[in-house]
């Protein structure tokens, strides 16, 4: 008897290895990972379709999606704080932006500093605030760059290079032929070429690839590409801040709601700290009042001229 | 049910029974643990595989949603065409579905019928607040690896990307390292029980060899025969087996030494209970001698008489010293020894020294001795000392003119002597009593109660047996039983020295 049952006995145990490892195997093999709750949020944030929209520009000084990555964190902000639903809409040049809010396609729109100051006189126009940096005030600077590698060490030595620009709109596509060259005795004619670009990250992306000797950007531009070999040659004065600009026939109500949400973050509250710290380098230290007279007195007393 | 009686009798077997078991249940959960391990990291891995790509796919669709969000461009068509390149150029996809921020479906491929996936319903998707990646079978049998990714700018919602991997590759990567990880167990549990079984059967070899050196221990061979030197443990085992069998043959010699001191008390003890018989048949001779010594002295002038009487008395001490002779021929301590022993010439040689204390009793002795009994390889002195003793029992136990018979005769390869007395027989309740050493009926002083415990001793030493049978009242038969040895021309001898 015990001959039999001994054989059986290692059978059963062998089957019972098999049959554990086949059902091991089986769950090994199920992956499936849907059992848990889906995670569930608002599906268009707050409920915002039932109040009244204000479209709010902005030059295209950047890619759609950079833009969007920068400005719509103020939107939301708006939207937040505001009584209205802010969307932004976008241009497809400095100059679109301009007739869009001329046009009354939106009701703000955020301008570049240096087509600000050139407009002409145009009464309808009302600046509502501009940036502030990181010194509290409402200016920056546009700066010529280079390769870490590159030889270049000041303006002066940019005869017969290769200049990279972004939009002829702007002051970082106009302080070298108006100012910077100038102030070195070099003249465009002196540069082998120029070339605009539509976006300012452009600019530094076709210097880093060695198309262009140099370029210009603005400088909040300049530091994001700092560790990626990029390196400053020189800084242009300081001119205001790019403003956000509204019109006169639109409700006033709306730009002073706009103004006043701007306005009243200060970084030196935690709550409002919290706030700019979320949003781009560029409005991350709050914004403040600016008249449209600051623009044409700057590029006219710096001798900045079209 | 008892399995303890279903374990494999054999060391070898148990032991790797033992092993076997324990090595594949470590194996076993080892490679399970690996296994389960190793797909939590692969599914891990390939979960962030998915939304690496697509995260890395939204950039583009994100820009084209711009676009069309801002009138800029009809958005259908890149998407479509994105969507259809992402595809061709990856094999791995099975569905790419993008959903506007109201749950219509903006571009999907067209590898997939309705629904376009499988992780939840529309609602829950345009709920999703962060990436989410799941795995599961389809309802047509694939498995895929789907990644719901909310595309976003801020609080602005762009709509839901969803993109299906498919993942049954994934279950054969878990499939095939299964197996591998089997196998791998397989052969090393295999290869260790078979190093194991080929180690035991060395060990196991080496102790059977030892076991059969103790089966053909030889306790009278000199020198005791040293088995093979070894440096592991089986050596240290044997050496302590020939220590031990050393101490065995020492401790075996000082028996046989305390054995036969014992027999020769025995032998002393049995001249004691001879010696009346004996005193007896040496008074005679000494009476006679007195009486012709008286009548010399009263005539010593008659020398015919004197003649005569010393002639009397000559025989007289030629009879007693024959007596002593015989007792002390009984009573020496000769060297031990085997050799052949014809049973019939022991009896005779007995019946001898027993004749006076016959005489004593008038005892009638029937001798029955068979002719060409085969001899026995015995101590011829041991033997001659239990049928003394046996003897000298039944002269005990028969009255006056009584009657006993000693007869021998070979059965199969036995030879056989019986003592029969028809004396007063053994009590039933006392003759499993009568063979254990100092039990006896006689009174104090008359017996040592070891004789027939030390005649049983004896016999069974030479290969024999010793058994009693009695009738209370009737008669008691004392059977010696000894193999006969093979010693055919030693008896061919002792038969024609008895011839006359």
């Amino acid at each position: 008897m015990k001959r039999i049952l001994l054989p059986i006995l290692l059978v059963i145990l062998v089957a019972l290895v098999g049959v554990t490892n086949y059902l091991v195997l089986e769950d090994l093999t199920d992956i499936s990972t849907n059992s848990t709750p889906l995670p569930t949020g608002p599906a268009t944030g707050n409920d915002l379709s039932d109040r009244p929209l204000v479209r709010i520009g902005v030059v295209s000084r950047f890619a759609p999606n950079v833009i969007y990555a920068g400005y719509q964190p103020i939107m939301d902000y708006l939207n937040h704080e505001g009584t209205r639903r802010y969307e932004l809409q976008l241009s497809t040049s400095y100059q679109d932006a301009v007739n869009r809010l001329r046009d009354g396609m939106v009701e703000a729109s955020f301008l570049g500093a240096w087509i600000f100051g050139h407009l002409e006189s145009d009464e309808d126009l009302l600046s509502i605030a501009a940036p502030l940096n990181e010194n509290g005030r409402s200016e920056f600077h546009a700066v010529l760059v280079t390769r870490e590698d590159s030889d270049l060490t000041s303006t002066s030595q940019l005869a017969g290079l290769k200049v990279a620009l972004p939009s002829p709109q702007s002051w970082s596509g106009n302080w070298l032929q108006t100012n910077g060259l100038s102030d070195v005795g070099l003249s465009v004619a002196d540069l082998d070429s120029i070339h605009h670009f539509d976006h300012h990250q452009t600019v530094v992306w076709q210097i880093l690839r060695g198309n262009f000797d140099a370029g210009v950007v603005k400088e909040s531009v300049a530091a994001e590409y700092r560790n990626e070999g990029l390196r400053t040659v020189a800084v242009s004065q300081a001119i205001p801040g790019p403003p956000l600009v509204g019109r006169r026939g639109v409700d006033p109500d709306i730009l002073v709601e706009i103004s006043t949400l701007l306005l009243a973050l200060d970084p030196d509250q935690p709550a409002d700290l919290r706030v700019l710290e979320s949003w781009t380098h560029e409005f991350s230290f709050g914004f403040t009042a600016v008249d449209r007279r600051h623009y044409q007195d700057a590029f006219q007393a710096e001798g900045v001229n079209r | 049910m008892n399995l303890s009686g279903l374990a494999p009798q054999g060391l070898r077997a148990r032991i790797l029974l033992t092993v076997g078991l324990t090595a594949t249940a470590i194996m076993m959960v080892m490679s399970w643990s690996m296994l389960y391990s190793w797909r939590e990291s692969l599914v891990s891995q390939e979960k962030s595989n998915a939304r690496a790509v697509s995260r890395a796919f939204s950039v583009a669709i994100i820009d084209a949603l711009i676009f069309a969000d801002q009138d800029l461009y009809q958005s259908e068509g890149f998407l479509g065409n994105y969507v259809d390149l992402f595809m061709a150029q990856n094999s791995r996809l099975r569905a790419i579905t993008i959903l506007d921020p109201e749950g219509s479906v903006v571009a999907r491929s067209w590898s997939r019928t309705d629904p376009p996936w499988v992780t939840g319903s529309l609602e829950e998707l345009l709920h999703i607040d962060r990436p989410l990646t799941t795995i599961t079978r389809t309802p047509e049998g694939p498995w895929v690896l789907e990644t719901v990714l909310p595309m976003r700018t801020g609080e602005r919602r762009w709509g839901v990307l969803v993109l299906a991997v498919e993942a049954d590759s994934i279950r054969g990567q878990i499939r095939r390292n299964f197996i591998l990880l089997a196998s791998f167990s397989v052969v090393v549990t295999s290869g260790m029980l078979l190093l194991l079984w080929l180690m035991l059967g060395r060990l196991l070899r080496s102790l059977r060899a030892l076991v059969r050196a103790m089966d053909t221990v030889d306790f009278t061979a000199r020198p005791i025969p040293a088995l093979p030197y070894r440096r592991d443990e089986i050596g240290t085992l044997y050496k302590h087996f020939h220590d031990m069998q050393q101490r065995v043959e020492h401790s075996r010699d000082e028996l046989m030494k305390a054995q036969h001191q014992v027999w020769h008390a025995e032998r002393l003890a049995a001249i004691g209970r001879l010696a009346s018989g004996l005193a007896h048949e040496i008074n005679n001779p000494l009476n006679g001698i007195r009486n012709c010594i008286y009548a010399i002295r009263a005539d010593l002038d008659n020398r015919r008489q004197t003649v005569e009487y010393l002639d009397m008395m000559d025989e007289g001490l030629t009879h007693a010293s024959g007596v002593i002779e015989k007792l002390l021929g009984f009573a020496r301590k000769q060297q031990a020894g085997m050799g052949p022993v014809n049973i019939n010439e022991s009896v005779e040689a007995v019946q001898r020294l027993v004749a006076f204390n016959l005489e004593r009793k008038k005892i009638t002795l029937e001798m029955d001795l068979e002719s060409g009994l085969p001899l026995v390889s015995a101590d011829r002195q041991l033997i001659q000392e239990v049928i003394m003793n046996l003897m000298l029992n039944a002269v005990d136990a028969v009255q006056e003119n009584g009657f006993i018979r000693v007869a021998t005769f070979s059965r199969v390869d036995q030879v056989v002597l019986e003592i029969m007395d028809r004396g007063h027989g053994i009590p039933p309740q006392q003759i499993d009593q009568i063979f254990d050493p100092f039990f006896t009926t006689k009174k104090a002083g008359e017996g040592t109660g070891l004789g027939l415990s030390i005649s049983l001793g004896i016999v069974q030493a030479h290969g024999g047996n010793l058994v009693v049978t009695s009738e209370p009242g009737v008669e008691t038969t004392f059977t010696i039983s000894l193999p006969a040895a093979d010693f055919e021309d030693d008896r061919q001898i002792g038969d024609e020295e008895k011839k006359p």
